[in-house]
């Protein structure tokens, strides 16, 4: 069949001028990656920004030391079929179905094929990418922004036809014309945007970087490489490919741009980072290889006890020490320090915050989710109220909180608070004296008030898993129970309980995850302080501090920069794994019963 | 029989009832601190401050007397009978004001200060006087009280102040001797000047004694958190009694003229006077922020646009490489293509935390820390979306796919014209989780825009200093909160059908 609708492809080229030509230039990529290993190698300077040190240096020249290895390997194969002509034939005619394809195909020249493919079409993606950023497209964006933010009148347009769009969904009587109108409004906008926000200036930007060679180099190269994808596709039948390894190809490539963003943002910086935890890299500073000495440091622990010939508890530490806390029992007191008190106080922190927030965000959730478990008309309606403040970015609601309800004068908690008070005492003849707490000034309250707002934002998220959750318990089990005259409550607690035990397992990790990577809600609600207050201070707040403020007076005995940083993120990392992974265990032995 | 099912009605809907009401309740407590948001977002300054608290936006009434500026509105109460009266300055900078004070008894002030917060004693102080502090004599001069003697000699004249709630109270009118001469005084905030002598409590001397006041020592007071502070004293000593005052409270008085007959003139604290409010929306806080109105460190306009820029690119982005990868992972045989998948799934487990510092670094290592670009292609592959994606296309059946193949279809157009509208509620979600993630996103833009830039600014930054620059505007504050929170929510109430379900179903956060 195949055979009878496909007409030979006629090419221009013969296929071993073609296969030549490849060959050339898979032996042109290998020879300047050898090139570029060895100024890699011999670079005194490897990054012109920031220097990684000498292992990313050395990592990248061995890098680049692969494609020259590659494209040898696939000029070898290019070289095995130009020098035998009659495997071309074969192969034609085994892509061709005319022989079963098991027989007498070499590997080489079809991996070669592959590896040359692949090749090409990492180097198009990465001199593309490397055009762009010669062409500025990567920094315009801002220009771009800039241009929207200009033309912003525009904007409603684009806007307008949404809604027309939306509105022509509901009215179907006029939906055709509604829909052809919501285009013309879009299109025009979007047009005049194109036409105001300076695409002509952007063109003629770019034509003006073409007065450097290397941008005349760059786009050649893009070109060469895109031909020679292009030619590496087609030339399936050389290589006698059948559909299936032809769908083999397809595949990759559909997947590529995540593989591409995988090892661009992913695997690369989690190798990054872990090499980082074990240097002392810090702005302005050359990394410096110093084995464990950052984990160290997170874990150097002291509990001593404190003479009666120390005054202060911190006597007793060793010098580079300090106080994490202090402990008294009968008649001697027990100082804990540690050489970064603050990363354990963090921590700590943290844990308190996971243990206060769990319950706080869950059990209102399954209370919420069995109430709007029925079939009542609008209960719908309550279930995407509820999830409202879910959708709220943390940044809003943590000011709107900051100013309206945690405010000691005029906040409306401490309202509420005086309200409820005034009336128990007028009811009851009470004398309850009203609190006026300090909600985000008393620090036994502060932590408090983090997780209440924290446990606000997310119970319309737990309602909405705990309902999918009640959704797979059959209503057969209710009906046998309230037959048997159970009530409402036993109902609860013997049948919903148990059986969304796994529900609540899930919701109770996930919250765990997320909490244990708090940092947006401390941070916001303390943002007009110079810093966070210490019994705030979260784990991942500890991390940015040394990281990224490492100049701002929270040294305190230990070291900071990056590399302490890495190491921290390392540590929070495999305490956050091991949850995640308790949770894989978990769910999979409840799926295997 | 007819009767129980009237009882099964009436508990069937009184349970009902219950229900409704219930869900009610806790959704206006859940939702009360963003429906607090939005009616904050259009009062006032003034009003959100107000005590005692109330939720609708109030705006003071203004009103002018003839060719003068406008001016707020004040409500007495004259011979039971509720006047309007017009404020005659508005400036509380203005230094021509005088200064006046409540005095009140040692005693009944040390109590009132021990027993809980001073602010909150103040304005509960009973007025037992109020005397000028500072007077302007005839040659212009300001004279001040302070440690001189000063003789007040009552007279017949009887004037109006209104005290605590705009209630009057009859006070005295005195001559006034300072070191024995007497002084012709005029309070100089008032458009023409109304010669008012001196005003004391009618208790402590008749008409026609002298009275001599006098400036003393001050008196420590202790208050309720054991700090003390000194408060001025005054003697008041009339020939029968002598009393020992203290200067409680230091304020300006103001003067409040007649609507319809501006020579009738009323002296009192502005902030005891109930001010004439009416229900009003300021929908200029939303001009301001919005860049409408010329007040440039109130704009989020720009922060708003390249929010979202940003959103959309990130989201188009997310959807395009989760739709090829998705397609690929459930459609596609290739080598690797279920460890690759495994390894991408696990990817979903790194946390955030361990790729800030080397994602930084990458973005300074490329030129692109401070600029929009970091903030989206980064962001632009997902693991999560792919996987999310995946699952959906795993359910649609092969046969629509294989039919198509048959005719020739390429796999793009497969996935264009079969895939994508067959997932949109899979679609929906993933590009509403996107959305959020990337307008809600705070840690990032925090780590790698600088403070500074105002060009790249994202919401989230620019409230975060709209809340700080602007602590004393609670109202605006509110306004960015709401222009921050109100574009997803309407998104997310425009497709919440296949959002929540989308959640319920994959059981998975973004």
């Amino acid at each position: 069949m195949a055979t009878l609708t496909k007409p030979q492809a006629k090419s221009a080229f013969t296929p071993s001028l073609v296969l030549l030509l490849s060959m050339i230039w898979a032996l042109a990529i290998a020879v300047y990656s050898i090139y570029l290993a060895w100024r890699i190698f011999n670079a005194e300077a490897f990054d012109v920004r920031e220097s990684l040190g000498n292992t990313v240096q050395y990592f990248f020249g061995f890098l680049s030391l692969v494609p020259a290895v590659l494209g040898i390997f696939s000029a070898l194969g290019f070289a095995l079929l130009i020098t035998n002509p009659e495997r071309l034939n074969l192969y034609q005619r085994i892509a061709d179905h005319e022989l079963p394809p098991a027989q007498g195909i070499d590997r080489i020249p079809l991996l070669g094929r592959y590896v040359f493919l692949g090749l090409n079409y990492l180097g198009t993606v990465l001199s593309a990418f490397y055009l762009l950023h010669l062409w500025d497209v990567f920094i315009g964006l801002d220009e771009v922004a800039e241009a929207i933010y200009e033309n912003r009148v525009l904007l409603w347009g684009l806007v307008g036809a949404y809604l027309l769009f939306w509105l022509s969904g509901k009215i179907i009587r006029l939906q055709r014309t509604l829909e052809l109108i919501a285009l013309a409004v879009g299109s025009i906008s979007f047009i005049l945007l194109l036409l105001f926000s300076g695409v002509h200036e952007a063109l003629i930007y770019i034509a003006g970087q073409y007065d450097s060679l290397i941008v005349w180099i760059v786009t050649a190269v893009v070109i060469i490489f895109g031909i020679f994808t292009y030619n590496a596709l087609q030339m399936g039948r050389t290589f006698g490919e059948t559909p299936e390894q032809s769908i083999g190809w397809q595949g990759w490539m559909l997947v590529s741009p995540n593989v591409i963003g995988f090892g661009l943002f992913l695997a690369g910086p989690l190798l990054l980072s872990f090499y980082l935890s074990f240097t002392n890299a810090k702005v302005g500073q050359v990394p410096k290889f110093n084995g464990l000495e950052n984990y160290t440091t997170i874990f150097s622990l002291q509990l001593r006890e404190q003479k009666p010939e120390h005054q202060y508890p911190i006597e007793a530490l060793d010098s580079d020490y300090s106080i994490v806390h202090t402990y008294k029992l009968g008649n001697t007191r027990y100082v804990l320090g540690a050489r970064d008190a603050r990363f354990w106080l963090s921590l700590e922190n943290t844990l308190q915050f996971c243990l206060m927030l769990v319950p706080l965000a869950t059990i209102p959730a399954i209370g919420l989710a069995v109430v709007l478990n029925s079939q009542l008309p609008g209960v719908k309606f309550y279930r995407a109220l509820y999830f409202l403040p879910s959708v709220a970015a943390v940044v809003g609601t943590a000011l709107i909180w900051r100013t309206a309800l945690y405010s000691s004068q005029i906040g409306y908690l401490n309202y509420a608070i005086e309200q409820i008070i005034n009336a128990t005492n007028a009811i009851f003849g009470t004398d309850i004296e009203n609190p006026q707490f300090g909600w985000l000034i008393d620090s036994r309250l502060q932590l408090f008030s983090v997780v209440l707002l924290t446990a606000w934002q997310i119970i319309g998220f737990n309602t909405v898993l705990f309902l999918a959750g009640l959704q797979g318990i059959p209503n057969a089990l209710y009906e046998a129970a309230s037959v048997d005259g159970a009530s409402r409550w036993q109902q609860f607690r013997h049948i919903t309980l148990p059986l969304l035990a796994p529900t609540t397992f899930f919701v109770v990790v996930t919250t765990i995850i997320n909490a244990l990577q708090v940092f947006n809600e401390p941070y916001v609600l303390y943002s007009r302080e110079q810093q966070v207050p210490d019994t705030v201070a979260t784990a991942v707040y500890h991390l940015y501090l040394k990281a990224f403020q490492s100049t701002s007076g929270n040294e305190l005995g230990a070291a900071s920069g990056f590399g302490y940083a890495s190491a921290v993120a390392w540590v929070l990392f495999a305490l956050i794994f091991s949850v995640t992974l308790l949770q894989f265990r978990v769910s999979r032995s409840g799926e295997e019963r | 029989m007819q009767k129980r099912t009237l009882s099964q009605k009436l508990s069937f809907w009184a349970e009902r009832g219950l229900l409704y009401t219930l869900l009610t309740t806790v959704a206006l407590l859940m939702l009360f601190p963003l429906i607090y948001m939005v009616i904050a977002s259009l009062k006032t300054t003034v009003d959100f401050n107000s005590n005692p608290r109330r939720l609708l936006p109030y705006t003071h009434v203004t009103e002018a007397l003839a060719g003068r500026q406008e001016v707020p509105v004040y409500e007495f109460s004259v011979n039971d009978e509720e006047k309007r009266y017009l404020i005659s300055q508005i400036d509380a900078n203005n230094s021509d004001k005088s200064d006046f004070a409540y005095l009140g008894e040692v005693a009944d002030l040390e109590a009132k200060v021990k027993l809980g917060s001073h602010a909150e004693q103040r304005r509960n102080i009973d007025v037992l006087g109020i005397i000028p502090i500072a007077y302007r004599n005839e040659e212009g001069q300001k004279i001040r009280i302070e440690d001189q003697t000063l003789t007040l000699i009552p007279t017949e004249n009887i004037v109006q102040l209104a005290g605590n709630n705009s209630i009057f109270e009859n006070f005295r009118v005195y001559d006034v001797f300072i070191d024995g001469e007497l002084v012709q005084t005029w309070l100089d905030s008032i458009d023409q000047p109304v010669p008012l002598k001196a005003y004391m409590l009618p208790t402590i001397a008749e008409a026609g004694e002298e009275l001599t006041i006098k400036v003393s020592e001050p008196i420590t007071l202790l208050d309720a958190r054991d700090s003390d502070r000194d408060y001025d004293s005054v003697i008041v000593s009339s020939p029968t009694q002598e009393t020992t005052l203290v200067w409680a409270y230091n304020a300006s008085i103001d003067v409040f003229l007649d609507q319809e007959n501006p020579q009738n003139v009323i002296y009192a604290i502005e902030s005891f006077v109930k001010p004439v409010e009416v229900i009003e929306f300021q929908f200029s806080n939303y001009e301001a922020v919005l860049g409408l109105a010329d007040e440039p460190s109130l704009r989020m306009d720009r922060a708003l646009v390249n929010t979202a820029f940003v959103t959309i690119l990130v989201t188009i982005g997310q959807i395009t490489t989760s739709l090829f990868g998705g397609y690929a992972f459930s459609r596609m045989r290739f080598r690797g293509r279920d460890t690759l998948f495994l390894v991408y799934l696990g990817s979903i487990m790194v946390p955030f935390v361990v790729l800030i510092v080397p994602i930084y670094r990458l973005m300074t290592a490329l030129g692109w820390e401070d600029h929009l670009v970091s903030l989206i292609v980064p962001w632009i592959f997902t693991a999560y979306g792919t996987f999310l994606i995946r699952q959906f296309f795993i359910t649609i059946p092969k046969e629509l796919e294989e039919a198509a193949l048959l005719d020739g279809c390429g796999r793009l157009r497969i996935l264009w014209r079969i895939f994508i509208p067959l997932s949109t509620p899979a679609l929906a979600t993933h590009a509403i989780f996107t959305f959020l993630y990337a307008w809600n996103s705070f840690l990032w833009p925090l780590i790698i825009i600088n403070t500074g830039n105002k060009e790249d600014q994202v919401l989230t930054l620019a409230l975060i200093t709209l809340g700080n620059i602007n602590a004393d505007k609670p109202n605006i504050v509110m306004t960015g909160a709401a222009v921050m929170i109100l574009p997803p929510m309407i998104v997310f109430i425009l497709a919440q059908r296949y959002f929540i379900e989308g959640i319920a179903t994959s059981g998975l956060k973004g």
